[in-house]
């Protein structure tokens, strides 16, 4: 699901966090109200409005139901669900970073020749490049441990739709503790070399960051 | 390449940064504007750089009409207030930036590019500096480094923002001389 929802939200994140943090236009702060959205939001109403709008009763189901595409109680659900729920961490990230940057490299690229396309990749991407692998980070461990809103949506088909979280809960209900506390162990282990490589980041950002204020300081 | 600029207004928000403003810069002239800070030399600036453009008024380039003209057709060299050298390039990758930009075909190959940068920084005083990164750098070299880069597309116009306004004293003089210089050559 991860490996789904992580890419999608790095794309997305990043664009919003561009266009909120270099252009000012109608309608931003809306943009980022929306952004902040599932945060406030409880998970488990983000799942119920996906049933509501994708679900066989729902708004979309019947369409959905004559092309036979399922959402709701199979993986695309889970990997919408899990988008949703995930989506603040790269944008959130991403915006104080880009707005302390502010647009003069971009600017001198402008002047410099070059287009939309090669300030975006050159000058714009390489700035915030540990912002944005945190930003993953945090957000890679989001959608592994999110409970809530995939619980809602996946149906708990072992073995099809199943997340690591939601099977522990299965293996708990049915009195398989041996099982269930070896699964959330995994989870744990997961969660753990997630921290480190966040250690591991924060600190290489650190210096970056040290590096760069030196230099400043000393103009 | 004369610069004519014909009563520029420019409002942000309800300010206005400039107020039918009129100034020509004839060809070859090093002009120098003053004013206290608030007065709009940089917004009077980013406009004929292209960065900006005016809400009324025209700008003229050799007596063409350039108000509308992207920043990329201008062929202007801007050198920011505070430099805004690439964080994360070299001084060499800084320089040949608007080289590397160029499309496919005006392209200059490696070699040239490398002579050309190697030339730059020696005309500066900074040769042998092309692998250091900005950070790595005092005040008055980024700002050599700033003005070099600003020149490697060779622009038809040169444009210094508050260009001495972070150094100390010796520095500012030395760099003002050398201006000087530069601009008659």
């Amino acid at each position: 699901m991860a490996a789904i929802a992580v890419p999608c939200n790095l794309v997305f994140g990043l664009a919003a966090a561009w266009a909120v943090a270099k252009f000012s236009f109608p309608g931003k702060s809306i943009l980022v109200s929306l952004i902040d959205l599932p945060f406030a939001v409880s998970p488990a109403i983000a799942g119920l409005i996906y049933v509501l709008v994708f679900g066989a009763r729902g708004w979309l189901g019947p369409v959905l139901e004559t092309y036979n595409i399922k959402i709701i109680f199979a993986v695309p659900g889970i990997v919408l669900a899990t988008i949703f729920v995930t989506f603040p961490f790269v944008a959130r990230e991403l915006i104080p970073l880009m707005q302390a940057q502010g647009t003069e490299e971009e600017e001198a690229a402008l002047s410099l020749g070059a287009n939309g396309w090669q300030i975006f990749w050159r000058v714009t991407l390489p700035n915030v490049r540990w912002g944005l692998l945190y930003g993953i980070i945090l957000c890679n461990a989001r959608a592994m441990g999110e409970f809530g809103a995939v619980s809602v949506v996946s149906g708990h088909i072992r073995g099809l739709t199943n997340t690591i979280p939601l099977h522990v809960e299965i293996l708990y209900n049915e009195y398989d503790f041996v099982a269930a506390f070896a699964m959330a162990s995994l989870l744990a282990l997961l969660a753990l070399a997630t921290l480190v490589i966040k250690s591991l980041v924060e600190l290489r950002m650190r210096l970056v960051e040290h590096r760069s204020t030196q230099g400043s300081a000393a103009v | 390449m004369k610069i004519e600029a014909k009563n520029l207004v420019r409002t942000f928000q309800r300010y206005a940064a400039l107020n039918g403003v009129s100034v020509t810069a004839e060809d070859g002239e090093l002009l120098a504007l003053l004013g206290p800070s608030g007065s709009g030399k940089t917004t009077l600036l980013r406009l004929i750089a292209g960065l900006d453009y005016p809400d009324s008024g025209s700008i003229l380039f050799d007596d063409q009409d350039a108000t509308r003209l992207r920043i990329q057709k201008r062929r202007v060299g801007f050198v920011f207030q505070h430099y805004a050298l690439f964080r994360h390039m070299t001084v060499f990758q800084n320089i040949a930036f608007g080289l590397d930009v160029m499309p496919r075909r005006m392209r200059p190959p490696k070699t040239r590019m490398r002579e050309k940068v190697g030339e730059l920084l020696r005309l500066v005083q900074l040769p042998g500096y092309e692998n250091r990164f900005p950070h790595q750098l005092s005040g008055g070299q980024r700002q050599r480094v700033a003005l070099v880069r600003a020149l490697a597309i060779n622009p038809r116009i040169l444009l210094l923002d508050e260009p001495f306004g972070a150094l100390d004293a010796k520095v500012r003089k030395e760099l003002r001389g050398w201006s000087n210089s530069c601009s008659r050559s």
